[in-house]
């Protein structure tokens, strides 16, 4: 029975998902985080310039 | 109630004079009944399931394109906005729109069935009476889910190719449970075999009647 | 918006770390094996988990559906977009678990049974979700749209369930009215198990949320700015 192929087959589906979307997720989270602090820093500076 | 009624009739008269949705529902239920003719090898026997599915093809490809036009006229002449300044309620506007559908989806169809009998075999045209009874049920059916989705993609920025996204995967079950007892119905077999279908596809067009005319409200007001 | 207070993220990611570990610990050393199906059953105990979660997820999703038709507020849309989206990673987990159970199982990587054909359709309609949610620009009125089809495709699960139902099913009923029907270490590593994945759950969707609450951020902060309508950056969902 080579059926272990099938259940590691199965957990390394299981684990590439999870930690793949959480990859992914983070990943979006940090550019994000970057850009909205880029921004606020731009907008302090113009509302000090005004 | 009348106002529903003039837009019933408004609709049906339109269609009269410049009959677009019928002309491209009935055309492309030829088309698709010809080529799946094709598609199965000559000298096939078909089977009563199989004569089911490709019937229900032909219908459910034919109705998505009536469907996705239920509101092209008002977008056309941006009368949507018109119509529901007048008295007439959303729910109101959904009643009519979806038994506009479903009229146009029943004259398709008296045209479809010929032509699928002339092709596959009038063997099946005894079982008229309860097939008439099972496209009652999608017809409605199919006739809810697809007004309300109509709607919304009417609605939409980007909309080729939307309503058959979003309508096909909610009719899914109605289109299996329609081609289950029409398989049957091919097969001869009497109605207490296929009542539980019919009674799971009266259920889904009650249900989504139901969705649509409580949320009608909100897609026809953005 | 986004509080600028400790993030606790760090923390919620340990403890559902923990609990995945002992899960696996459960899974593989606690719980026996099955007597017909041996080991390839451990599949099993993160598949089911799997599937109440992504149904978690669009129960979610429709409430928060019709939350925002109540309500009109667009907080419930994007913890609607969230949930959705989570639901769906966790479904393509069950549809590929479910067939690489029942490949050496079944011997067949594929069949019309209830629960497959369910979880196959949902995965199309939520999918679906996202398609329509692209093809709407107005905020208010993607919400609504998206809100219905949430809904509507939550109404659609039972029907789809019953009618695959009229066909013969051969996948198992683990879960009956009348009690759970299987040996209690196996039990165990069922409830470890759903408990990781349940803060899992809540991990992603937290995530999720202020992901999309940021991008609103920054539209805002951008419209602020008065810059172009910044295409290039539009905030991708």
């Amino acid at each position: 029975m080579n059926s272990t192929f099938f259940l590691i087959a199965a957990y390394l589906a299981i684990w590439a998902g999870i930690f793949g979307y959480l990859l992914v997720t983070g990943r979006h989270q940090q550019r994000l985080a970057r850009r909205l602090e880029m921004l606020e820093e731009r907008i302090s500076r113009t509302e000090a310039g005004q | 109630m009348r106002s529903a009624w003039l837009v019933i009739r408004k609709d049906l008269r339109a269609e009269l004079r410049r009959p677009q949705a019928m002309i491209a529902m009935l055309f492309f239920g030829f088309l698709l009944l010809v080529i799946l003719d094709v598609a199965v090898p000559a000298g096939t026997e078909i089977t009563p399931e199989t004569g089911a599915g490709i019937l229900w093809v032909a219908i459910t490809f034919s109705s998505v394109l009536g469907l996705g036009r239920s509101f092209d006229r008002e977008k056309e002449n941006h009368c949507l906005e018109g119509l529901l300044l007048s008295p007439l309620s959303p729910e109101g506007l959904f009643g009519a729109k979806m038994a506009v559908n479903c009229i146009f989806m029943g004259l398709a169809e008296l045209a479809i069935l010929p032509l699928f009998f002339i092709l596959y075999g009038d063997a099946f045209l005894r079982s008229l009476p309860a097939l008439a009874l099972v496209l009652l049920l999608a017809n409605s059916g199919f006739a809810a889910t697809g007004t309300l989705f109509a709607a919304i993609t009417a609605g939409a920025d980007r909309n080729e190719a939307l309503l058959p996204m979003l309508f096909f995967p909610l009719v899914m079950p109605l289109i299996a449970m329609a081609v289950r007892a029409t398989g049957m119905i091919f097969a001869g077999a009497p109605l207490p075999e296929y009542s539980s279908w019919l009674q799971v596809m009266a259920a889904f067009t009650l249900i989504f009647t139901g969705l649509g005319f409580l949320v009608s409200r909100h897609i026809f007001r953005d | 918006m986004i509080p600028r207070t400790r993030n606790p993220e760090p923390v919620l990611i340990t403890c559902t770390a923990l609990l995945f570990a002992a899960a696996v610990y459960a899974v593989f050393f606690h719980a026996p094996a099955e007597r017909v199906m041996g080991l390839v059953q451990k599949i099993f105990y993160f598949h089911l988990s799997c599937a109440l979660v992504a149904f978690l997820s669009f129960t979610t999703a429709c409430i928060s559906g019709v939350a925002y038709l109540v309500s009109r507020d667009l907080k419930w849309d994007v913890l609607g977009a969230a949930a959705v989206e989570i639901g769906l990673v966790f479904t393509t987990l069950v549809l590929a678990t479910g067939m690489l159970w029942g490949r050496p199982v079944w011997n067949a990587w594929w069949t019309w049974d209830p629960r497959l054909t369910t979880s196959l359709i949902l995965w199309f309609i939520f999918a679906a979700y996202f398609i329509l949610r692209a093809a709407v620009e107005k905020r208010q009125q993607r919400a609504a749209y998206c809100a219905v089809m949430a809904i509507a495709g939550f109404v659609d699960v039972p029907i789809v369930f019953l009618s695959a139902r009229l066909w013969r099913s051969i996948h198992p009923v683990v879960i009956r009215a009348d009690g759970v029907n299987m040996a209690p270490p196996m039990l165990t590593a069922l409830l470890v198990s759903l408990a990781a994945f349940a803060a899992l759950w809540g991990v992603l969707l937290r995530r999720r949320v202020r992901i999309l609450a940021m991008a609103e951020q920054i539209r805002i902060l951008e419209h602020r700015l008065d810059r172009e309508p910044a295409q290039a950056r539009r905030a991708r969902y």
